[in-house]
C-alpha cells in the first residue's frame, strides 16, 4: 500500500461525468476536524485542502411537499465511478429561487431526499460532517439576517475572485 | 484492504454513521479467549494510513518482470466503464492458465515477555501448505461445479463465470509454494507482546510500524512475479504491541508503481483455533481465513489501487456502521462477521472466507456465476418452499441463515415440531430422517442445530417465539451441522397448526437461494 502513489492516482483522474460550475471556487467554511461546513447558495465551493468528500447529491424539498427546492451536489471531480458517485472536493448549493435546478435526469445514484428547514437552513449529515446548507427563500432573509450577511460576504469574496482560506467555522 | 487515502473518509462515517447506514447485525464483536478472560478485539485486515513502501528506484528502473496481471475495463451501474488490474489474463479471452510462483515465509517471534515466549510460523507452514489455499477440492456455486481447484482459482472462475468469452478452461493458481528460510525476529521491549491463551498457548501482538520494517527488510529477497506470504502462528498487529490495539489479522500490500515492475506480497496470521470466539465453525477467524481473505484481495486488487485504477462506486461495508469503501477489495464487505465456509483438503478441514465478486460493487451482477454477488453466496436470503399440504403451501421469503449451518445442499422432507431442543431435552417427536422444527431460546441456536443433526435430523428450522423479521444467530457451540433456516413465528405456528391435521412437507435449497443484493452505495458527505 502506498498513499503517496494513491494521491497522484487522485489527481491523474480527468473525466466527469457531471461538470463543475465553471466559476472560480470559494474555498468552504469548515471546522478543523470537518465535522461541520457552512454551504452557502450559488456558490461553488471547494473542501479545505486535506479534505474529501463522498460525491452525489442531496435534494431538498419544499416543506410537507415533493417539490424540489434545492439541490446540495458535491461533485466527483477527484474519482469518477459513474452515476454521480466517486470522490470529490467540490461543491455547488443550486437553489430554485436563484437558478436553474439540475434536472432530475442527472441525480446522483445515491442521492438522497430530505425536506427543508422552514428557516431555509437545513443542516444534512454525511458520513461525519454536518452540511449546513443555507438556501433561505427570499422573504427568510430578513429573519435569518446574520446567516444572509454570511452568504452576502462569501458571494463577494466569490465575486473578486479570492482563493484565501476563510476562517474556521467553529 | 480499503484504499488509504480515503480513510479519513471511511473513518469518519465509522464513527459518524447516520441511521439511514446502520446495518442489522446481530453479529458480536471478536473476542480473544485469554487466560483471564474473554476480552473484545476489533478485527480487521487493513494497515494504518499512510503505510506500506513507495516504488525502491533501482527496481523501478529494472526491466518489467512483474506479476502477471491484466488490464479491463468493467461497467458500473451497466454502462459506465472502471478499469481494474486483476492477477491473471482476461477472461473474456478465454482458456489460460497463470500460475504465480508463490513462497511462504515463516516468521518466528520470540517476544519479550517473561520466559521470553516464542511463536513460530514454522510451525504452521505444513498446514498453510496443506490447506485450500494450494490444494484442490471441489467448489460448488448452487448447482453449477466452478471445478476442482485451489480456493482463489475458484473464486476467479465463479467471479467471470458468465462473462462473453470466458471459458471452463481459465485458471488463476498459486504455484506448489517455496519455503523461505525461517526468519526469527527478536522483538524489542514495548514493540510487541505474547498473551497467554485460555485453552493453552500464546497468541502475539506485534506494533504494525514496527513489523512494516521487519517486511521492508525482507523485500529484496523476492521478485515481482512471486507472492511472498509471510506467515506467522497467531501473531497479529497493532500499536505498540498491545492487546487493547489488537488485531490486523493480514494485509497484501504493493510497492508503488510503475505497476510492471512493482513488488506486491501478503501478510497473513494463521488462527489457532480457540483464539477468537467462535472458532470452530462460522463467523470467525481461524486456520486460514485471514489468508484465504488476503489471497482473495491480492488476485482482485494487486497492486492496491492506483494509478487511477480499482476504484468502485463508494460503497457501504456492511455490519461496520456505515464506513465505506471506495477501492475493489474481495473481503472486506464479508470481514465482519466474518462469512466463512468448511473445506476439506489432505483430510483436515480449514475454513475460508466468503468473498464479494466485482459486480457486488458494480451494481451490475451479469457476469458473476448465477448472477451471484458474492462467491458462496452466504449471505444469501433462501426461502423456506412448504410442498404441502396446499393450505400453507408456498415460498416463504422471510427468513435467515445460519452461517455455522449454511444451506449448501438441498433438503426436502416432512417437518417434525420437537420443541425447544436444547442439548437434554426430550425432543417431543423423532427427528431422524427429518426436517426438525426448534422453537428459539434458551440456549445457543448452534447447540440445538448440533442436537438435531446429531439425532439425525436431515434439516432444521429454527422458529422464533414473538413475532418480528428472521434474524441469524452466533454460533455458540456445538460441531454437527445441517442445513439450517431461521423462520419468523407466524410461519412456524403456521406448520405447527397445520401438523396437527396432516404431514408437513417442505424444501430449503441453496437452488432457490435469491441473490445477495449488490452494495449499499455510500451516501453523498
Amino acid at each position: 500500500m502506498c498513499y503517496r502513489r494513491a494521491t497522484r492516482a487522485i489527481c491523474a483522474v480527468g473525466l466527469m461525468l457531471l461538470s463543475v460550475p465553471a466559476t472560480a471556487a470559494t474555498i468552504a467554511a469548515c471546522n478543523a476536524t470537518f465535522t461541520i461546513c457552512a454551504i452557502p447558495e450559488n456558490i461553488s465551493l471547494q473542501l479545505p485542502d486535506g479534505f474529501e468528500a463522498f460525491a452525489g447529491d442531496v435534494i431538498l424539498t419544499e416543506p410537507n411537499s415533493s417539490v424540489v427546492s434545492d439541490v446540495f451536489r458535491i461533485f466527483n471531480n477527484l474519482i469518477n465511478t459513474g452515476e454521480g458517485t466517486g470522490i470529490g472536493n467540490m461543491m455547488f448549493l443550486y437553489s430554485a429561487d436563484d437558478s436553474a435546478l439540475p434536472p432530475p435526469s442527472t441525480y446522483s445514484a445515491n442521492a438522497v431526499f430530505i425536506p427543508e428547514d422552514p428557516s431555509g437552513v437545513t443542516s444534512f449529515l454525511g458520513n461525519g460532517t454536518n452540511y449546513v446548507l443555507n438556501a433561505p427563500e427570499p422573504e427568510t432573509c430578513l429573519s435569518i439576517g446574520l446567516a444572509c450577511v454570511a452568504t452576502a460576504i462569501l458571494a463577494h469574496k466569490r465575486s473578486k475572485g479570492r482563493q484565501s482560506r476563510l476562517r474556521q467555522f467553529v | 484492504m480499503r484504499s488509504p487515502q480515503l480513510r479519513t473518509i471511511a473513518a469518519t462515517a465509522v464513527l459518524c454513521g447516520s441511521a439511514a447506514f446502520a446495518q442489522v447485525a446481530n453479529i458480536d464483536q471478536p473476542v480473544v479467549n485469554l487466560a483471564g478472560g474473554p476480552v473484545n478485539v476489533a478485527a480487521t485486515f487493513d494497515l494504518p494510513m499512510g503505510m506500506g513502501p513507495a516504488q525502491d528506484q533501482a527496481f523501478a528502473l529494472a526491466p518489467a518482470t512483474g506479476l502477471a496481471f491484466y488490464t479491463a475495463n468493467y461497467q458500473a451501474f451497466g454502462s459506465f466503464p472502471l478499469a481494474f488490474n486483476i492477477v491473471g489474463t482476461d477472461p473474456s479471452l478465454g482458456a489460460n492458465t497463470t500460475t504465480i510462483p508463490a513462497v511462504l515465509v515463516p516468521l518466528n517471534f520470540v517476544f519479550p515477555n517473561a520466559g521470553n515466549p516464542m511463536l513460530d510460523g514454522t510451525n504452521v507452514i505444513a498446514a498453510t501448505q496443506n490447506s485450500p489455499i494450494f490444494q484442490s477440492a471441489d467448489y460448488m456455486a448452487g448447482s453449477v461445479d466452478l471445478g476442482f481447484t485451489q480456493y482463489g482459482d475458484a473464486l476467479q472462475r465463479g467471479e467471470f463465470w458468465n462473462l462473453p468469452g470466458f471459458s471452463p478452461g481459465y485458471h488463476v493458481l498459486l504455484g506448489v509454494p517455496s519455503i523461505g528460510a525461517t526468519v526469527t525476529v527478536t522483538v524489542p521491549a514495548g514493540k510487541g507482546n505474547a498473551y497467554a491463551l485460555s485453552g493453552g498457548g500464546f497468541m502475539g501482538v506485534v506494533d504494525t510500524a514496527y513489523f512494516e520494517q521487519v517486511l521492508m527488510a525482507l523485500l529484496p529477497n523476492y521478485t515481482a512475479n512471486q507472492l511472498p506470504i509471510f506467515t506467522t502462528d497467531n501473531v497479529y498487529l497493532g500499536t505498540n504491541g498491545l492487546l487493547q490495539n489488537c488485531c490486523i489479522l493480514g494485509f497484501h500490500s504493493s510497492q508503488s508503481g510503475p505497476i510492471a515492475s512493482a513488488k506486491t506480497w501478503i501478510y497473513a496470521a494463521y488462527a489457532e483455533p480457540g483464539t477468537f470466539s467462535g472458532s470452530q465453525a462460522g463467523l470467525s477467524f481461524v486456520d486460514v481465513v485471514p489468508l484465504s481473505h488476503e489471497v482473495a484481495e491480492w488476485l482482485n486488487d494487486p497492486f492496491v489501487g492506483g494509478p487511477g485504477i480499482n476504484f468502485i462506486p463508494p460503497a457501504v461495508l456492511p455490519n461496520t456502521g456505515g464506513a465505506c469503501i471506495v477501492n475493489f477489495e474481495t473481503g472486506d464487505p464479508l470481514e465482519t462477521a466474518p462469512y466463512t465456509f468448511p473445506k476439506v483438503t489432505n483430510s483436515t478441514t480449514y475454513h475460508l472466507q466468503d468473498e464479494v465478486f466485482l459486480p457486488w460493487y458494480l451494481q451490475d451482477s451479469s457476469f458473476s456465476v448465477n448472477g451471484w454477488n458474492t462467491f458462496q453466496n452466504l449471505t444469501a436470503m433462501v426461502p423456506l418452499v412448504v410442498n404441502s399440504p396446499p393450505s400453507i403451501a408456498g415460498s416463504y421469503t422471510n427468513t435467515a441463515t445460519l452461517i455455522f449451518a449454511p444451506v449448501n445442499t438441498p433438503v426436502t422432507g416432512n417437518v417434525v415440531y420437537v420443541g425447544r431442543g436444547c442439548p437434554g431435552d426430550t425432543y417431543l417427536a423423532n427427528p431422524s430422517g427429518q426436517i426438525a422444527l426448534i422453537d428459539r431460546g434458551t440456549c445457543a441456536v448452534s447447540l440445538k442445530v448440533d442436537a438435531a443433526a446429531t439425532a439425525g435430523a436431515i434439516g432444521v428450522l429454527i422458529g422464533l417465539v414473538a413475532p418480528g423479521d428472521a434474524i441469524t444467530f452466533v454460533y455458540g457451540g456445538g460441531s454437527d451441522f445441517v442445513p439450517s433456516l431461521v423462520i419468523t413465528q407466524a410461519i412456524s405456528d403456521a406448520i405447527k397448526n397445520a401438523l396437527v391435521s396432516s404431514p408437513v412437507n417442505a424444501t430449503i435449497s441453496p437452488n432457490n437461494a435469491l441473490p445477495t443484493p449488490g452494495a449499499k452505495l455510500c451516501g453523498p458527505g
